[in-house]
């Protein structure tokens, strides 16, 4: 080997000596050296958010006397059967398979909302904060001024988005509910079940959600 | 690639190292300096499993010839609340971690500290530039553990007793919003 390209060589040993020295005994290259490691606080935020967003869904449930009231975990809409399919085992799980989907498309609706009504209180407040600094002189109301439209223009993006999210999120629903209309008409010969049932539901999430 | 390149590089490769969407500082080479006004920009990332905000952690070492590690965590203009954890191992000495958010002229400071083996979690709601600043509480060399996490400005637009409630897992829900309405005729 040459000088010229041990000198390379040599630059290299010595790097990887240095950037291990500090490391001195300890095992930095696992999570389990530190409790809690990374890992431990993925989780723990994962399960925070996964509260945050049934808290969500819950406060906004609660708000609507439709589907339910603070002092009930058992809030929620109720979808009846009827006794035809109540004593047929094959049409109750294939009821309760459609009833899960209509639970989870109504906790994305309500959850939703909150976040809504959320995003809508901190732009009001940025608003508000925005305004009262932009009274203090004339040069400082111009920029304020150009803020508030910048402003209210992403407030009206975040509008058009959650409609069209919401609508999609409604016809979801609205599928489930006659799917379900579907399974007490073929066991029970009964086509009228989505009308007395599933179309009020359907209503009132297209008049109480999109904006 | 210059034997000056070379080098930088071999030095700086361990120590930063993202598995995945883990999002971990090493600092093995103390060189993150205990000057606040120089701190190292520490970025938050979106973590795989999270669905709200962002996250980063650091291991590193205090003490002995290090003064400490100052990390900037970033600037709102907005007040936005962030969970603090600091972890020391056991065996090793205290740590202390120094959070102080700066709005202006307006300064807001608060402390962590733990023992050996010990966790502390808090949350704070700061407005401005936020630093922070480990130290080893006893001058003696210990590593440790600390992650930042910014769940949003959902988080940040709910109530104080709301957030608390959240926080103690009060927060309640509802079992489910559609069921089986049991008993009746299907013609109601």
């Amino acid at each position: 080997m040459t000088n010229r390209s041990i000198k390379p060589l040599l630059f290299i040993l010595i790097g990887l000596h240095f950037s291990n020295v500090s490391a001195g005994d300890y095992d930095w290259a696992t999570d389990g050296f530190f409790n809690p490691g990374f890992s431990n606080m993925v989780n723990g935020a994962a399960q925070f958010a996964q509260a945050y967003a049934d808290y969500s869904a819950a406060e906004t449930c609660w708000a609507d006397p439709q589907c339910g009231m603070p002092d009930d975990p058992n809030s929620g809409f109720d979808l009846p059967a009827g006794d035809c399919c109540e004593g047929n085992s094959s049409c109750v799980a294939e009821f309760d398979n459609q009833v899960s989907k209509i639970d989870s498309a109504l906790y994305t609706l309500y959850k939703n909302e909150r976040t809504y009504e959320i995003i809508m209180q901190v732009q009001k407040a940025r608003m508000t904060a925005m305004k009262g600094a932009g009274s203090m002189s004339a040069p400082g109301g111009a920029v304020v001024a150009r803020m508030e439209v910048d402003i209210a223009k992403a407030q009206k993006g975040f509008i058009d988005k959650f409609n069209t999210k919401t609508q999609s999120n409604i016809n979801r629903l609205n599928d489930f509910l006659l799917a379900l209309g579907g399974v007490i008409d073929q066991h029970c010969g009964d086509s009228n079940w989505y009308q007395r049932n599933g179309l009020p539901l359907y209503l009132h999430a297209k008049t109480k959600f999109p904006k | 690639m210059t034997k000056i390149a070379l080098w930088v590089w071999l030095c700086t490769m361990p120590c930063l190292v993202v598995a995945g969407t883990k999002n971990i500082y090493r600092d093995l080479d103390q060189d993150v300096t205990a000057n606040e006004k120089q701190a190292f920009r520490l970025k938050l990332k979106k973590q795989l499993g999270v669905k709200m905000g962002r996250m980063a952690g650091v291991w590193g070492l205090v003490g002995a010839s290090d003064n400490g590690d100052a990390f900037f965590l970033g600037k709102t203009p907005d007040r936005a609340r962030l969970q603090f954890t600091l972890s020391s191992p056991q065996d090793h000495a205290p740590v202390t971690m120094v959070i102080t958010a700066k709005d202006g002229q307006k300064i807001d400071t608060h402390e962590l500290r733990v023992q050996p083996g010990e966790t502390r979690e808090q949350w704070f709601a700061l407005t401005g530039k936020v630093t922070v600043l480990i130290r080893s509480a006893n001058s003696q060399e210990t590593p440790y553990a600390a992650y930042f996490w910014y769940p949003g400005e959902r988080l940040d637009g709910l109530e104080s007793d709301k957030f608390h409630r959240l926080k103690s897992g009060d927060a309640g829900k509802v079992s489910s919003f559609a069921r089986r309405k049991q008993g009746d005729s299907s013609h109601d």
